[in-house]
This record gives structure tokens, C-alpha cells and sequence, in this order.
């Protein structure tokens, strides 16, 4: 388990609650590994049978995936199509299926991408260390 | 100068024949974009404030540091009409003390579109980092974010009198004494100056006075002046880069990711065009 600090581009906040957070089981469709931020596509089968297709904003970016050990290869590897995950977001203001991803456990409950809560940066100055991106 | 020069051409010359090896060698996984992976670089021995340093020489990777923003809201100064009116128009994704925030598929940010950041957003940007290398004649910077390289001429010439407006302006440094004083003109208007859509125009001077504080800190006060837009300089506090371990990496904004992004995350997230 890593659990890798936010970066969030600018406006996620605006763009998602949070505060609404829902944890949904999917099965990802799709991965995809680039700037601004890495997107996770994943299907959410509903209680009445249709299936629902989801997108994650993974608000680290690349580089900040990859300084905290999620390199392309072992993000791809791992966020392989077909893969249940149990994913929690925070969803769309506009209450589509879109959301900031928060957090990804396997099938099991055992966590992969965690901490990805809380919105860095802000316009006061991050938290040391790495620094907080701006943007 | 004249050594930090050869220093720096050594370093290239010893770097690149140490990367071509490395790679002739087959050591080098590449699996992050097509770059190395590897294992994460060795940190930075703690700083020993009894070691010495070249206080003239920037050559590095350095990180701008967490504490505050480099444009900070306390910092602004008053707007005139035309300013304000353009700071108004730019529509951001970061709510401020002074703008409301939209999502940010319904604001207008340049970068949204992989428009250059220029500077000096990119000396703004905390979340970059950038290369220093002296080379005769210039100091270059070469910003992680946007791929983006600044020349610092410190060959003695003046500044254009007439410049033609550049994403990255027109900078000359000199020395005084332990400061490294760096003035710009030249600027393309069309750029923010940060993430709240701050203004400058074409005409806006900037002056950065960086100073190497130990061996792993610089630290760079600026002073913006702008009558176009401000009724009086914007003078910064100071603001520490921090000297890494590592290597600079590739972050290119290629517009086929972000319009991919904005048509499959940023619009459906704000509604817009949701499927």
C-alpha cells in the first residue's frame, strides 16, 4: 500500500464533493497514464442491472504518482482491464458519473492508491517537503 | 565565472557519456513514459551550514518549497481600471479571496488548452521543479513543467530596448556581489501570471534578486512593475527553492492528453456534454 500525497489540479474542489464520498465496486475498463492527471474508466453495475460508466480523475499527477513508486508499467499492471476494484470518489457537483478518486482497494478490501483525499496547494503554501503544486 | 563554466560544461560532457553507457549497457529499465524508472534516487545528505559552496553557482535541480505561494493575495497591489477589468474577465478554477471559482471546464485559463504557462508563471508553479546549468555567457533554467527553458544572458548586454513580446520575456542577469540580480522585459500578455488569472501586460518589468543562502537554498525575491495594470510595484516576500536529489523529467503538456482529458474529465465532471 502507498499512499501518495494530492496534487490537485486546480478546481477539483469545485468540481467535486468530497464530503459526498461513495464507495462504488467496479470493473476498470480503462486506464490511462498522462498529464494533467491519470484517468481510471471503470463500469459500476446498479441495483437495477444497468451498468453505469464511470471515470476517475487521479488527482496526483504522472509525476507524482511515479515519485511515490507508481510508475507507468505497475500502475498499468495493476489497473489492467477487467480488474475489480473497489473504488471510493468524490462525485460530480453535477451529479454525472465522474469523480475525484479518493481511494482504490483490490477485490479484497486491500488498499492500493490511498490518501488521495484533501486538497493540496489551496493558495496558501502546501505542506513542505515535496511542496504542493500549484496547479 | 570562468570556472563555473568549465564546471558545467564537465558536468554535461561527464553526464551525457555516463547516460549513453548506462543505456549502452541495458541497465536502464524504461518504463515511465519511455524514461527511466529505477529505483528512487538517494536523498540529499542533511545540509551542513559549515559547508562550502560556490555562492555563484545555481547548477542543479531545485524544488521550490512548501511555506506559501509566490503570489500571495496580501501581496497585490491595487489594480488600475483597465487591470481590473481584465483580472475580471478571466474566469479560474481556484477560488480566491478576490474571484469566485467555476469548474474548470467553464474557465477560460490558457494552460487548460496546453497554452505556454511563460513566466513568470513557471517560477510561480510550486509544484516544478527545474534544472540550472551555467553555460557561457547565460544561466539556463529548464523548467520541469511545460519542458520550458529560460535564458539568463550574463554576457553583459543590455536589455532590448524594443522587445518583441515572449511567452518567456527577455532576461539579463548580473551579479552583485553574492546576488544574482535578473531583470526582464518582452512579455506575451496573452500568459497569466498565476493560477487566479493575476494580470501583466507587455510592458511589465521584472526584476528577480536570487541568492544562494547555503548549499541546498536559494532563495529569490521579485518586484513587478506594471503601470498598465498596477497603481504602484508588486513586491514579493522571500521564497526558497531547496536543492534536489533526482533527475528532471519529462512533463511535456501534449494537447492530444489534455483535450482527451478535458473531453472525458473536466466537461462530464461540470456537466457539460455528459454521456
Amino acid at each position: 500500500m502507498f499512499a501518495v500525497p494530492l496534487f490537485a489540479h486546480h478546481g477539483t474542489e469545485i468540481s467535486y464533493d468530497r464530503s459526498k464520498a461513495k464507495t462504488l465496486k467496479g470493473t476498470v475498463t480503462d486506464f490511462r497514464y498522462a498529464n494533467p492527471h491519470p484517468i481510471v474508466f471503470f463500469d459500476v453495475t446498479e441495483a437495477d442491472g444497468k451498468v453505469a460508466h464511470w471515470v476517475g480523475e487521479i488527482a496526483p499527477t504522472p509525476f507524482t504518482l511515479q515519485q511515490n513508486g507508481w510508475g507507468k508499467n505497475r500502475t498499468l499492471e495493476t489497473f489492467k482491464k477487467g480488474t475489480i476494484i473497489n473504488i471510493t470518489v468524490g462525485p460530480s457537483r453535477a451529479g454525472t458519473p465522474a469523480g475525484v478518486v479518493m481511494k482504490i482497494t483490490d477485490e479484497k478490501g486491500t488498499p492500493l492508491l490511498s490518501a488521495l483525499g484533501g486538497d493540496e496547494g489551496g493558495g496558501r503554501g502546501g505542506r513542505g517537503g515535496r511542496g504542493a503544486a500549484e496547479e | 565565472m570562468r570556472n563555473h563554466v568549465l564546471r558545467s560544461l564537465v558536468l554535461v560532457v561527464g553526464l551525457s557519456v555516463l547516460v549513453s553507457m548506462t543505456f549502452a549497457q541495458g541497465k536502464v529499465q524504461t518504463n515511465w513514459g519511455g524514461q527511466a524508472e529505477g529505483p528512487q534516487p538517494a536523498k540529499l545528505p542533511p545540509t551542513n551550514p559549515n559547508e562550502k559552496f560556490d555562492p555563484h553557482d545555481f547548477s542543479g535541480l531545485w524544488r521550490p518549497t512548501g511555506g506559501r505561494m509566490m503570489t500571495d493575495w496580501k501581496d497585490v497591489p491595487p489594480r488600475t481600471p483597465e487591470g481590473e477589468q481584465l483580472f475580471q474577465s478571466r474566469l479560474v478554477g481556484r477560488p480566491g479571496p478576490q474571484k469566485k471559482a467555476v469548474e474548470p471546464a467553464k474557465g477560460n485559463d490558457p494552460i487548460m488548452t496546453c497554452n505556454p504557462k511563460g513566466f513568470p508563471r513557471l517560477l510561480f508553479y510550486t509544484g516544478g521543479q527545474a534544472q540550472f546549468y551555467h553555460v557561457p555567457g547565460q544561466i539556463l533554467q529548464e523548467f520541469q513543467s511545460q519542458g520550458a527553458t529560460r535564458h539568463i544572458w550574463t554576457d553583459g548586454r543590455d536589455l532590448p530596448k524594443n522587445p518583441d513580446g515572449r511567452w518567456l520575456g527577455y532576461s539579463v542577469g548580473r551579479w552583485e556581489g553574492d546576488t544574482l540580480v535578473v531583470d526582464t522585459v518582452g512579455f506575451d500578455d496573452r500568459a497569466w501570471l498565476d493560477q487566479w488569472g493575476n494580470v501583466y501586460s507587455s510592458e511589465m518589468k521584472f526584476q528577480e534578486r536570487w541568492r544562494r543562502k547555503d548549499r541546498d537554498t536559494l532563495e529569490v525575491t521579485y518586484r513587478l512593475e506594471d503601470p498598465k495594470y498596477y497603481t504602484k510595484p508588486w513586491v514579493s516576500g522571500v521564497h526558497l527553492w531547496r536543492r534536489q536529489a533526482g533527475e528532471i523529467r519529462e512533463e511535456l503538456c501534449a494537447p492530444m492528453d489534455e483535450l482527451f482529458f478535458n473531453a472525458n474529465v473536466r466537461d462530464p465532471a461540470a456537466g457539460i456534454n455528459a454521456k
